[in-house]
């Protein structure tokens, strides 16, 4: 089964429902670092971390022990794009040796529907292999989907004439610096500069909120980086350059109403145009799976 | 990459298919080779087969070209398997003269392995059982390069060359690599036999373990306990990953990398490197190094990849080789991407162009060209 949006008591209930209904002996769960899910049943359980799946102290020690009795969770597995992965590879030999597999994920793709085929793969690789998505395979397996509906809510601080100009001077210098590094370094290295311009409303008296920025260059109490996040609200100051790094932060905050401190400056704009696109992308999805599930 | 190309899963295990494919060269041919690299494929490859000539009471070719310049660990590897079934295995261990690249030195380009007169600082002693004189016609020896002279691959050329209607099976695995898929699955080499390709004289060259994945290749090591080189031990516990974690040669273009962890995994080896080969402490310190050999960085001392190229081109210390590197790259496109490219063959001796240019427009220029609309 794929169950994509559930919490973690949601979850423990979908294990629960599906335990007495099969004949399992044993459950092997396993989570990145970030996403540890504790699961309680009345067999065996054994938690393994997502960075394990490759190693040859797990991967032989699995193969042997993994039969038709065997439950496999993925809990929050969805973490590369990358189709052909290692890890993925490694799981889908799990999957191979038993036909009980649960895959939880909090979001269905990391950037675009063609991500669902990895949740797919798990459940049944040699059928998957080598196809694209398709709304259709959503109605050919057990597959549940709760929607989330995103909303990107603007703080609008422009930047003034004197800042605007400074933005313009930046950029040139940024292109004509670039030498032989990567040229996408631009976008995010202009994003941190203008995320600095946001300082002053940060300070403002009125703003008590959280906040969250790419990194802990304001070394403010109230501002946080994506890597230490807790559940709660945030205000966006910048936003991470890897998707899944947001996606995360969405996870861990639970946040719907993503609200971002527009500076109203180039690169701000192509970031919330490119979340905005993401969000539309999701709408898509679960308004398509609800037809198909 | 067409259809035909596909992976399909059938209802059975890799090495029922292996034993099935591998009796069917059996019932074909009379002469039969397996070509071993000590690595664990072939490893795997000469198990399957010796089992099999076992079990028909008849003898198999284990074949060996030793380059000299190998990890001590796959010499022992080799060992093992001509001992595996010795009444059943004809030992063609080649120990011939031939040319090796050598990437760590821009003065000896070369290393021309089993040297005569240089037996003082061989790596070891030539096996007494070993093939020490060309088996081939030296009237008739075939060479691909000119500039290189008799290497590695036209040995075996040669090798196969001298023999007829044989079947030689190798190890290879379409996973490996796109060109391996290609050449285990495109056409038939032998009657409606797609993983195979023909030869000169009747000879054929079979993969029987072409739709072998990497973990099917140690499940059966396991499984079958069978040894393996100790080095993959090493490379395990290092930490590298799965596609570093290779028995190879251990000076050429693609494999030099090896020379960092030598000293740790093999000290004597190392040590009889450092007196037989020039700029084995080069390899060992620079192998994996961005701005050194493996050019992946450029050193600072440039501003770009192009006046990199034309630094060292100009500093090329052989005149002959650089007019071949000139002419090949005056065949290139001029740009960053490319000049990159052509840094590593220069920094790596690559005279036989082993490491294909990419030949195609810088696609930096393509990003920050948008970059420069949208920003």
């Amino acid at each position: 089964m794929i169950r994509i949006g559930l919490d973690a008591q949601e979850k423990q209930a979908e294990i629960d429902q599906y335990l007495p209904k099969h004949d399992i002996n044993k459950i092997f769960a396993f989570y990145p670092d970030q996403f540890p899910l504790t699961i309680n049943a009345g067999v065996e359980v054994e938690h393994i971390r997502y960075a394990d799946i490759i190693e040859y102290k797990f991967f032989y020690r699995l193969l042997e022990v993994i039969d038709n009795r065997t439950l496999l969770v993925f809990n929050e597995c969805l973490r590369t794009q990358n189709r052909s992965d290692l890890t993925y590879n490694c799981a889908h030999h799990y999957c191979n040796q038993t036909p009980h597999k649960a895959v939880f994920e909090y979001l269905p793709f990391i950037e675009q529907n063609a991500d669902f085929m990895i949740l797919l793969d798990f459940l049944n690789k040699g059928k998957y292999k080598g196809k694209s998505f398709d709304y259709q395979f959503l109605s050919d397996e057990d597959v549940k989907v709760k929607s989330i509906d995103f909303n990107l809510i603007l703080i609008d601080y422009p930047a003034t004439a004197v800042d605007t100009k400074k933005y313009e001077a930046k950029k040139d210098q940024l292109f004509k610096n670039i030498g032989n590094a990567d040229p996408d370094t631009i976008p995010r290295q202009l994003h941190v500069w203008v995320g600095n311009l946001k300082k002053k409303l940060i300070h403002s008296p009125h703003m008590c909120a959280r906040y969250v920025a790419r990194n802990d260059r304001f070394k403010m109490p109230n501002v946080a980086t994506y890597k230490g996040i807790v559940p709660g609200d945030y205000i966006v100051i910048d936003f991470p350059h890897r998707r899944i790094d947001f996606n995360d932060f969405l996870k861990i905050t639970s946040i719907k109403n993503i609200r971002f401190i527009n500076s109203g400056l180039k690169v701000d704009l192509y970031y919330i145009d490119e979340l905005n696109r993401w969000i539309e992308r999701l709408g898509e999805f679960y308004a398509k799976a609800s037809i198909y599930q | 990459m067409s259809s035909t190309l596909k992976q399909v899963y059938i209802n059975k295990t890799v090495i029922d298919a292996t034993r099935e494919r591998i009796s069917y060269v059996f019932d074909e041919f009379e002469n039969i080779i397996v070509s071993v690299s000590g690595g664990k494929d072939s490893t795997v490859l000469a198990h399957i087969v010796l089992q099999e000539a076992h079990r028909r009471g008849r003898k198999v070719g284990i074949f060996f070209l030793d380059e000299e310049v190998v990890y001590d660990s796959t010499i022992k590897q080799v060992e093992y398997l001509m001992e595996m079934y010795p009444e059943n295995t004809t030992k063609l261990w080649l120990q011939v003269e031939f040319n090796l690249t050598n990437a760590t030195s821009l003065t000896e380009n070369y290393l021309k392995c089993w040297e005569k007169g240089k037996h003082k600082i061989w790596m070891r002693s030539k096996k007494a059982f070993a093939i020490q004189q060309k088996p081939w016609d030296e009237a008739k020896e075939t060479i691909r390069n000119k500039d290189v002279g008799l290497d590695f691959y036209a040995v075996l050329d040669n090798f196969e060359n001298s023999r007829e209607n044989t079947a030689f099976l190798v190890g290879l695995r379409a996973t490996e690599s796109p060109n391996r898929w290609r050449a285990v699955s495109k056409n038939p080499g032998y009657k409606n036999v797609f993983w195979c390709t023909g030869k000169k004289h009747g000879n054929c060259a079979f993969y029987p373990l072409y739709d072998w994945n990497f973990h099917d290749i140690w499940k059966y090591i396991y499984d079958s306990q069978l040894r393996y080189s100790k080095i993959y031990d090493y490379m395990y516990k290092k930490g590298m990953g799965i596609q570093e974690i290779r028995v190879s040669s251990l000076i050429h273009e693609k494999s030099f990398k090896a020379l960092v962890e030598l000293p740790e995994f093999e000290p004597d080896t190392y040590n009889k490197l450092l007196k037989r080969v020039k700029g084995v402490s080069v390899g060992n310190l620079y192998g994996k190094d961005s701005k050194m050999l493996k050019v992946s960085k450029l050193p600072k001392n440039f501003r770009t990849w192009i006046e990199y190229r034309d630094f060292l081109l100009a500093t090329y210390p052989d005149d002959e080789k650089r007019e071949i590197f000139a002419k090949r790259f005056s065949n290139h496109l001029e740009n960053r991407y490319v000049a990159r490219q052509q840094c590593r063959q220069l920094v790596l001796n690559d005279i036989e162009n082993n490491l294909p240019i990419d030949n195609k427009p810088d696609p930096r220029e393509l990003t920050l060209q948008k970059w420069r609309e949208l920003l």
